[in-house]
């Protein structure tokens, strides 16, 4: 992908630009990504980091400036503590930047195949909702969970996603005993969607949503999905984030076999997953990649030599990226097969709005690409009684029937309807959607972006699986520090410690040496006409030694060192360069 | 996807096949090669590959990446990946295990595996543990051969083909030809000649899978199972017990031996409440099977199976096989079997018992292919409504539900309809058929045509039955004794006035009564008459169900006929 370069005004940062930083500011992110990945981080877990050979107040100056061009982004909580992070926008594109996929990667012999890819998650939270709206929601018990008898329903529905697929998850929710693993994923996804919403002892549907949610293509379904799955599922800690960004890059092949362990064996390589941690890495990959495969996304298998293979349907990045379905269909395209044995078949390219309205009148049968729907007494019957009639059945199969309704289909329809009508309760229950329900949908798909990674107040998500909602209410901090904050004081010492390489008096030395050490900054020593840099960090007095990090200057690997005063005849202390600050 | 292929495969292992794309000869003649028929209604035919349509291809030469490529030539959709897995694993299972007689002891046989790793996984499977299997080294394992059947059907449920080697009983050597076999007179009755279908038919049954030797053909009525059973007698050679409905199938069944092979009458016996023959092809009824003499006493006539040394038990009707003959043939399991139906639906759904005890489905022609073939007639359906008169509602409104649907099937207004239907169709011959005698007698009475049900002597409906073939009465009323097996050419129309609640397979088999091709290709007709709103009308949709699967279409008469509601 193209990345946008900043422009030239330096006061004002593009929000809408992703700008890559070069020199000390690009080795400070690399490191932050490297060790964080997306997990939010302080300043203290900053200070921890080694960057060599930058001094700490180097790495904080890069550190402001990447905030500077919200490369880094901050949340403060209630008590003003601040936490950093690298955007999810951002981190997908460090990806490329900072790593290489590995090669060869994608030729594999012999791939064996452990779990093909399920129907797709689109389709499962399908049956889910069309659960729900039979059942009028899910019922609560006084624990606050859904009664044992809808989730051995919602358990019996006929998902691709098994219990098996999300059980590796690690997900975290406070009823994990009464929620199989796969229905707590359901379950949370309607929720996070808005699809439903928590009312006073009951799950309901949110009709609104729930019908805009059915007028996106199932791609578009797809990839809000996705999002939602990457931002709520899997193991939070940064090697574990790594594995999942980096199969989400755009150069990650679709429809090829790929060696996910040599995946495991570059990202070690480079820093980004512990020797000491690979083998829990390699298990939770495992784990994911079983977990894409249930919802449809990957089938995931097995080289001949054992290692874990997976091969995506669709890409990732595309999943990713994908830009929000903004107009919705005009007419209803799609045919449905009204077969004489009052079976349907419904081929995967009819859109969802369709097949909901059919779901109102006919049982499902079974599903794979042609999903399989029967009339029967018992559906037309629930149908009548919850206001869908037979002249609304009819319409609705004459419309979309691609070879027409068989004459004894009608009139089967037409018998069980007048039957229905015959045997009806007093009162027909029309649910109150029926009253709202528009024949052009013009949805609010903000609605959608709620997830959106840094828009408003970062509220808690929605739904039964936490995550980084432990960190609680967390308000944007958009403050960029000036420079100067850094080095407090500065304004009080000779501008000469700063900017000359000169030789002082031994207690002037040791003042500077100790400036630079509380100012964390490094220091630029010269003997016998030889510079090196020096980054203090302990001093011992009586007698006054400060030790630290000693560099050969354009060197990295500094050499641990305990200096006195007679170890330098020039020094200076050297700060960085600071965007928006003045000179220093 | 590739709108430009027919079938959409489904990780159940069903196929659907377009019925409108223009390449679904070419489909059908693939899929059908390594998949069951499972039903063919109008848009889309519904095939479902199993472990049995798997080996059966093998054993006629496919191999798993041949059907893979035929499933994804064919197929709308990226085939799924674990059913292709799943072909490739039955499929080379074929030949892998072997049944043999035991070299050394009597009453035993061999069960012979081609991997040590075959027969371990084998020695794993708890459910293999109730037959007796004695693991004698890393492949082979020893059984007593009264196990034979049950072990066969229990590898196959659980997906590994047995090639049967055991042999069978031949029975007692009986030479039986075709009538003008080898007749040197050069006349027009000389040889009889098969069917190709009932070609395919005879050598599905013996040779199945590997398993040959037992088993059920699927055909319509009007097929010829009768023959193909003959087929079957004339490819062995041996002596042989057929089984079937009622008398008068019976009766048929040795008219057709006697005229058709060589047999004569001193080489067929009949075997009925009237008559107890045992010859060398005895034709008996299930009942007389199982009739008992008291409550208290067993089945008196069982010993029929083991009377003479049959080679070959024929199972006419098998769907209607009852449970006490169920029994006795898991004990003949070295007698070959031979099932025939055109119905193998059941409203108990123990349509695997008949798998079970007889053998697998080795051979089944779609209704429809026979017809586009010509061998049978085509046939409109038609479904006509009768209002409920006045003066029945409050009756039928008090009724409890059994009795509604009698009150419903017994609609008075529908007299009225058969006259007209019989106006129309002056020039046809035509059944009324239904199922309460007293609504029949009724009917017989005042349109004056004979009627035949199970309460009259089988002389004297044998000699009815005789006078509508010879066409001097162009109509009988005939109660349930007619749903099955009995062979009544010229029947052009059939009027259905009541039937069993809704058995699918009462209604096929009654369709089945005007199936035979009609001179000048003329089409046969099938009215089903109801009752609106009733519970009668609730049945009527149960009952078309198998026909509708085999691609049959109801037409929905526009009018209802009688007085409509004041």
């Amino acid at each position: 992908m193209s990345m946008k370069k900043h422009g030239d005004d330096a006061g004002m940062p593009d929000k809408n630009t992703i700008h890559i930083p070069e020199g000390n500011a690009r080795a400070v992110l690399q490191a932050i990504w490297k060790a964080f990945a997306g997990q939010p981080f302080d300043e203290d877990a900053l200070v921890m980091l080694k960057i060599p050979p930058l001094s700490g107040a180097e790495v904080m100056a890069a550190f402001i400036e990447l905030r500077a061009w919200c490369m880094i982004h901050t949340v403060k909580n209630n008590w003003d503590e601040r936490l950093f992070f690298i955007s999810e926008e951002v981190l997908l594109k460090l990806q490329d930047l900072f790593f290489r996929l590995p090669p060869h990667w994608d030729q594999i012999d012999a791939p064996i195949l452990k779990r093909e890819a399920g129907v797709g998650l689109a389709k499962d939270l399908f049956h889910v909702l069309v659960y729900m709206h039979q059942q009028e929601g899910l019922t609560l018990t006084t624990k606050g969970t859904v009664h044992k008898r809808q989730i051995t329903k919602l358990e019996a529905l006929d998902t691709g996603l098994r219990n098996e697929d999300a059980q590796g998850l690690g997900l975290h929710h406070t009823h994990a005993e009464v929620y199989t693993p796969a229905v707590a994923v359901l379950i949370d996804l309607t929720l996070a969607l808005g699809l439903v919403i928590q009312l006073p002892g009951r799950l309901v549907l949110n009709m609104d949503s729930v019908l805009e949610w059915l007028h996106l293509s199932e791609d578009h379904m797809n990839a809000l999905l996705f999002q939602h799955v990457m931002q709520r599922y899997g193991n939070q800690e940064s090697d574990h984030q790594h594995f999942r960004a980096l199969l989400c890059r755009c150069d990650v092949p679709v429809h090829s076999w790929l060696d996910l362990d040599a995946l495991l064996r570059e990202m070690t390589s480079a820093g980004m997953v512990k020797q000491e941690r690979l083998g829990m890495v390699n298990k939770a990959a495992a784990t994911w990649v079983q977990f894409l495969a249930g919802a449809g996304w990957a089938d995931c298998g097995q080289s001949g030599d054992g290692s874990l293979l997976v091969r995506f349907r669709v890409s990732g990045c595309c999943l990713m990226n994908m830009p929000f379905q903004e107009e919705y269909p005009s007419s209803l395209e799609g045919g449905l097969y009204v077969q004489p044995d009052y079976e349907i078949l419904v081929p995967p390219e009819t859109p969802y709005q369709v097949l909901w309205e059919l779901c109102r009148c006919a049982d499902y049968v079974a599903g794979d690409r042609m999903m399989v729907y029967r009339l029967s007494k018992t559906s037309v019957t629930s149908a009548t009684y919850a206001g869908f009639g037979v002249e609304k059945i009819l319409t609705l199969l004459g419309r979309h029937a691609v070879t027409g309704i068989p004459e004894h289909v009608v009139d089967a329809v037409m018998l069980w309807g007048r039957e229905a009508a015959l045997s009806a309760p007093s009162k027909t229950v029309v649910k109150p959607e029926e009253l709202n329900a528009p024949s052009v949908l013009q949805g609010d798909l903000q609605r959608f972006k709620g997830h959106q990674r840094m828009e408003g107040s970062f509220l808690p998500r929605a739904g039964l699986i936490g995550g980084m909602r432990e960190y609680g209410f967390l308000e944007l901090d958009d403050e960029v520090p000036d420079g100067e904050s850094l080095f407090p004081g500065i304004q009080l010492i000779p501008r000469s410690w700063t900017s000359e390489l000169r030789g002082y008096h031994a207690s002037t030395s040791r003042q500077i040496v100790e400036t630079a050490l509380g100012w964390r900054a490094a220091l630029e020593i010269r003997k016998n006409g030889q510079n090196r840099k020096f980054i203090p960090l302990t001093v011992q007095r009586d007698p006054w030694i400060i030790e630290g990090e000693l560099y050969e200057l354009e060197q990295k690997i500094p050499v641990r060192v305990e200096l006195g005063d007679g170890d330098w005849q020039e020094l200076r202390i050297l700060l960085p360069a600071m965007p928006n600050s003045r000179s220093l | 996807m590739n709108d430009n292929k027919p079938c959409i495969v489904q990780r159940d292992r069903s196929i659907l096949l377009d019925v409108h794309h223009t390449r679904f000869e070419e489909a059908r003649g693939q899929i059908s090669q390594y998949s069951e028929l499972v039903k063919s209604p109008s848009s889309f035919h519904t095939y479902r590959m199993t472990p049995l349509s798997l080996w059966n291809a093998a054993s006629a030469g496919w191999t798993s990446e041949n059907i893979s490529s035929s499933l994804q030539s064919l197929s709308r959709w990226e085939v799924p990946l674990s059913l292709l897995q799943e072909v490739e694993c039955l499929v080379s299972r074929y030949g892998q295990l072997r049944l043999i007689k035991h070299p050394q002891e009597e009453g035993q046989l061999m069960l012979v595996a081609e991997s040590a790793k075959m027969m371990e996984d084998l020695q794993q499977k708890i459910s293999l543990k109730p037959f007796g299997l004695h693991f004698i080294s890393g492949i082979s394992a020893q059984l007593p051969a009264g196990c034979r059947g049950m072990l066969k059907q229990e590898l196959t449920r659980l997906g590994y083909p047995v090639l049967d080697q055991a042999g069978y009983q031949d029975g007692q050597y009986l030479n039986v030809g075709w009538a003008g076999e080898g007749s040197s007179e050069g006349t027009a009755s000389v040889k009889f000649q098969l069917r190709d279908y009932q070609q395919d038919a005879v050598n599905g049954f013996l040779n199945h899978g590997g398993q040959g030797g037992s088993g059920v053909l699927v055909l319509p009525c009007g097929a010829g199972k009768t023959v193909i059973g003959m087929a079957a007698i004339h490819k062995l050679q041996c002596e042989t017990l057929i089984l079937t409905s009622n008398t008068t199938s019976v009766r048929q069944w040795i008219n057709e031996l006697c005229t058709k092979t060589s047999l004569d009458a001193g080489d067929v016996g009949e075997y009925t409440g009237q008559c107890k023959e045992v010859k060398a092809v005895t034709v008996a009824t299930y009942q007389i099977l199982t009739h008992r003499r008291s409550k208290e006493d067993g089945p008196c006539h069982m010993g029929l199976f083991n009377e003479r040394s049959w080679g070959l038990i024929i199972y006419d009707e098998v769907h209607l096989l009852p449970a006490p003959v169920f029994r006795a043939t898991a004990d003949i399991q070295a007698t070959r079997r031979l099932g025939l139906t055109a119905t193998l639906v059941r409203e108990d759904g123990r349509e695997h018992d008949v798998f079970s005890l007889i053998g697998p489905k080795c051979y089944e022609m779609p209704w429809k292919s026979l017809e586009k073939m010509g061998w049978i007639a085509s046939v409109d359906c038609i479904e006509m409504k009768v209002w409920m008169p006045d003066a029945m509602k409050e009756k039928y409104r008090l009724a409890g539900k059994r009795e509604q649907y009698r009150l419903a099937s017994e609609n008075p207004l529908k007299l009225e309809l058969i006259k007209q239907l019989m106006q129309r169709h002056s020039d046809k011959q035509v059944l009324v058929i239904g199922q309460y005698v007293e609504q029949l007698k009724d009917i017989s009475e005042k349109l004056d045509i004979p009627l035949i049900y199970g309460g009259m002597p089988q002389k004297q409906r044998n000699r009815l039955y005789d006078a509508f073939r010879q066409g001097e009465i162009s109509a009988l009323v005939v109660s349930k004794v007619a749903n099955f097996a009995v062979d009544l050419p010229d029947a052009s129309v059939a009027i259905e006035v009541s039937g069993s609640f809704g058995s699918r397979q009462e209604e096929a088999q009654r369709l089945g009564r005007i199936l035979r091709p009609k001179t000048g290709g003329t089409r046969a007709c099938f009215y089903a008459l109801v009752t609106r709103d009733s519970r009668e009308e609730d049945f009527a949709l149960r009952r078309r169900l198998f026909l509708i699967e085999q691609g049959y279409e109801y037409r929905m008469h526009a009018d209802v006929y009688g007085q409509a509601d004041s």
